[in-house]
């Protein structure tokens, strides 16, 4: 009876409200014990001992009774003012730290800030319990690829973790610097748009222009677009999700993207760098190449869009090797 | 804006534009070509008679809003839509123009992937005088590049086989293509439409150049097309 | 005639417009928006060819409203400057972002016609800080002052925008330099007026547009609006807003024939 729990304190910026929150945990925490005193004198009653001093007793009992409940109903009288005084310094119940100022915006209607972030933790939510109903699952059906039971753990000791994701800004630069001296007919800017992940903004001679994303020298999206088409938006933002208005340069897209994904090797990541922008050098001659297989520019009005990623040698779509 | 070939195609008489243009259209349909309206380019030309000099207005409805003022010299000048007000400001005082010198090519476009295809029949007055061909292939700016690949392309519409690019393309081939070049190459043609005569216009065999005095008139159900 | 004794109140007459930037404030009027138009022209093709191509009426518009001029003059000293552009910047819109500026070259071409005697005049103008901008072609033809129930100035405009080689295209149909000029100022725009408050200098040296010396120690004020011939109700409009600038500046209409006399 006698026990607290803490209960949940408000935490509160003010220190005002904070002590007062203090004064009134504290006279709960009173007004309990004296409540507790008042049963435990119940419980434990009038002894009869001795029925000679039983008047004596009844009249100490009831004493320390009344005197019990006049104590809880001081310490009773004290939280009500202690509670009065909490809410007369307003402290606004439940406290969101900064975010409740958001509410105070006036521009709410403009600003769907606390709108969207509300939607936002929902979202974060889901993706947690989403998560863990999958590790939970995963665990139940552990994959195995490779039948070597035997060396896999051993094997599993010797890879080397894959860091393509996490290179240094400065090797990143070091390397593509390396790489545009072998790529002459190629101009790579190397842009930072949002944060320590490069985005590589390539003019291929005067045939095309393409950006690829990078997190590390892992290449995570690649978009081609014709030489003259405009890699920003009207508000100066670098735009790396238009595709091009050219149908052509859409389906060189679509084989880049395949080609990024072919070329990538998880320990290798430089290669892979390498020897994609090695294979897209191959289009600077993209209008100019007859298909290899059936020696004419055009089919079904398409000059060859694919490139072989071993030979860079030129096909169409549909005379693939 | 892609590379633009203007070609002039042959036919063999003034009575046939209609027919090898019509044929035209429906192998540019047959091939994937999607109609998606009509274009015009016209040529209106202004004479200084006291200082001799001559110039050409064109006007291109792949680009409504600007006005081409071409010299002699084969200077360009770019400007917007009011140059035409200018233009009536400064006439009949400072330059004239002659009735029955307007250039206009006017047919249908078509769309077929990246490129645009245009048939247009060349009236000069109000006579028929020559069908013109315009491929574009949008996705390239140097005309080098893709030569082969439009040269294919209009071989196959044509064909015949495409001679090489027009003596001012020819110089311009690594060059990035702009809009002036096509209206210069406009302006090739239309010299030669001018030149000359209704009938000698048509670069085919004489076969059909017995009717060789056909006046204007006779021609103007032609143009009408 | 001296050099630059005409040159002064000819190039009164012809300055009015610093308009190469005004395209965008200038949506309103439809046949005016020439910068607008000229950088789809020059610089953006694609914006133009994504539009279908209209070919339903002709190419040429023979019938494009000619476009009437109403102009207002003035002058101010150099002194008392700032607080004109600090009352402009609270009377016109656009007070709450920075005052746009100009650094403009007119040039003034002529061309005799040997055959009726007739002199024509085209300018060329050029925003020297951002030769990015198209060229100006303008046309400006012979102010109507005579007429006292108008309040304005009024001469027919011709605003054309066009390519860089704007000077060699004047000089190859036989027009050639008669003077030119550097404007720097400040641009306004209230409603469909355009206030300039400019200082004209003449270029010393011909050809290099650095060495300038300015004309007098005022700044030149013009109000100006580009509109419909016959639309009275403008001119109301104008004086309503020259009274505003008053006592600061008094915007009139002034008659350049008679300055050329005097």
């Amino acid at each position: 009876m006698a026990q607290f729990i803490g209960g949940a304190q408000p935490p509160s910026i003010d220190p005002v409200s904070m002590e007062n929150v203090r004064q009134a945990l504290g006279a709960v925490r009173a007004v309990r014990s004296s409540v507790g005193d008042v049963f435990r004198t119940l419980a434990e009653g009038v002894r009869s001992s001795h029925e000679s001093e039983e008047r004596e007793k009844d009249q100490d009992f009831k004493g320390s009774l009344a005197h019990s409940l006049s104590s809880v109903h001081t310490k009773l009288r004290e939280l009500e003012t202690s509670v009065q005084n909490l809410s007369s310094t307003g402290g606004a119940g439940l406290s969101l730290g900064s975010t409740s100022h958001l509410c105070q915006d006036p521009t709410i209607d403009r600003t769907s800030l606390y709108v969207d972030m509300i939607k936002t933790h929902r979202w974060l939510d889901r993706v947690h319990e989403y998560t863990s109903h999958m590790a939970s699952v995963l665990q139940q059906n552990n994959l195995k690829r490779s039948n070597n039971m035997v060396f896999s753990n051993k094997r599993r000791q010797r890879l080397p973790i894959a860091t393509g994701h996490n290179v240094p800004p400065q090797h990143v630069e070091n390397f593509i610097g390396g790489l545009q001296r072998q790529l002459t007919d190629m101009t790579i800017d190397l842009v930072r748009p949002c944060g320590s992940n490069a985005v590589l903004k390539i003019t291929l001679a005067r045939t095309l222009k393409a950006i690829v994303v990078l997190r590390g020298l892992l290449i995570e999206w690649v978009l081609v677009k014709a030489y003259h088409e405009e890699l920003y938006t009207a508000d100066e933002q670098l735009d790396i999700w238009t595709p091009s208005r050219y149908k052509v340069f859409q389906k060189v897209t679509d084989h880049a993207n395949a080609a990024m994904l072919h070329f990538h090797s998880p320990n290798l990541h430089d290669l892979a760098v390498k020897s994609f922008l090695h294979w897209l050098q191959s289009y600077s001659t993209l209008f100019s190449d007859a298909c290899k297989r059936c020696n004419r520019h055009l089919m079904h009005n398409f000059p060859p869009t694919w490139r072989c990623v071993r030979t860079y040698e030129a096909y169409h779509e549909t005379c693939r090797p | 804006m892609g590379v633009v070939i203007v070609h002039m195609v042959p036919c063999s008489g003034p009575e046939a534009l209609q027919s090898t243009a019509d044929n035209l259209c429906r192998m540019i349909e047959r091939i994937g070509g999607q109609r998606d309206g009509v274009f015009c380019v016209d040529c209106e030309t202004y004479f200084n008679t006291s200082m001799g000099r001559t110039q050409h207005v064109l006007h291109d409805s792949e680009h409504p809003a600007s006005v081409f003022s071409l010299l002699e010299s084969g200077l360009c000048l770019v400007a917007d839509a009011n140059f035409d007000s200018l233009m009536n400001k400064l006439t009949p005082q400072l330059f004239t123009t002659k009735m029955g010198t307007k250039v206009e090519c006017k047919g249908p476009r078509y769309q077929v992937e990246d490129f645009v295809l245009k048939v247009g029949t060349v009236t000069i007055g109000t006579s028929a005088r020559g069908l013109l061909v315009e491929c574009e292939y949008q996705p390239c700016p140097v005309t080098a590049s893709c030569w082969e690949l439009m040269r294919e392309l209009m071989e196959s519409l044509l064909g015949v086989p495409l001679n090489q690019p027009g003596p001012y393309l020819a110089l311009r081939m690594r060059e990035i293509y702009t809009p002036v070049d096509t209206i210069q190459q406009y302006m090739e043609h239309f010299n030669v439409l001018r030149k000359s005569n209704p009938v000698q216009a048509v670069s085919a065999p004489a076969s059909g150049q017995s009717g060789g005095q056909t006046n204007q008139n006779a021609q103007t159900p032609t143009s009408k097309g | 005639m001296q050099p630059l004794g005409p040159a002064v109140p000819s190039a009164l007459n012809g300055i009015a417009i610093a308009g190469l930037r005004l395209g965008e404030m200038r949506g309103k009027f439809e046949q005016q928006s020439s910068s607008v138009r000229i950088r789809q022209t020059l610089g953006g093709y694609r914006i133009m060819q994504a539009e279908a191509p209209i070919v339903e009426q002709p190419l040429t518009r023979k019938n494009a409203a000619n476009l009437q001029e109403y102009l207002l003059q003035g002058s101010i000293l150099d002194s008392s400057a700032d607080v004109l552009l600090n009352r402009l910047r609270g009377l016109c819109d656009n007070s709450d972002s920075p005052v746009e500026l100009f650094h403009d070259i007119e040039q003034v071409y002529t061309i005799k016609d040997q055959a009726n005697q007739a002199t024509f005049s085209l300018r060329a103008r050029n925003a020297l800080d951002n030769p990015q901008l198209p060229w100006q072609l303008r046309y400006v033809g012979q102010p109507e002052v005579g007429d006292k129930s108008r309040f304005t100035i009024c001469r027919s405009v011709i605003e054309v925008g066009t390519s860089s080689n704007l000077v060699t295209w004047l000089n190859e149909l036989g027009f050639r330099l008669d003077y030119e000029f550097v404007a720097k100022g400040h641009i306004f725009q209230k409603g469909r007026m355009k206030i300039l408050v400019q200082k004209i200098h003449r270029v010393c040296q011909s050809g290099n547009p650095e060495t300038l010396e300015p004309v007098s120690q005022s700044f030149l004020i013009e109000l100006s609006v580009l509109a419909p011939p016959s639309q009275e109700s403008l001119g109301e409009e104008m004086k309503a807003f020259a009274d505003q600038l008053r006592p600061l500046v008094e915007l009139e209409k002034v008659d350049h024939a008679r300055l050329h006399v005097s």
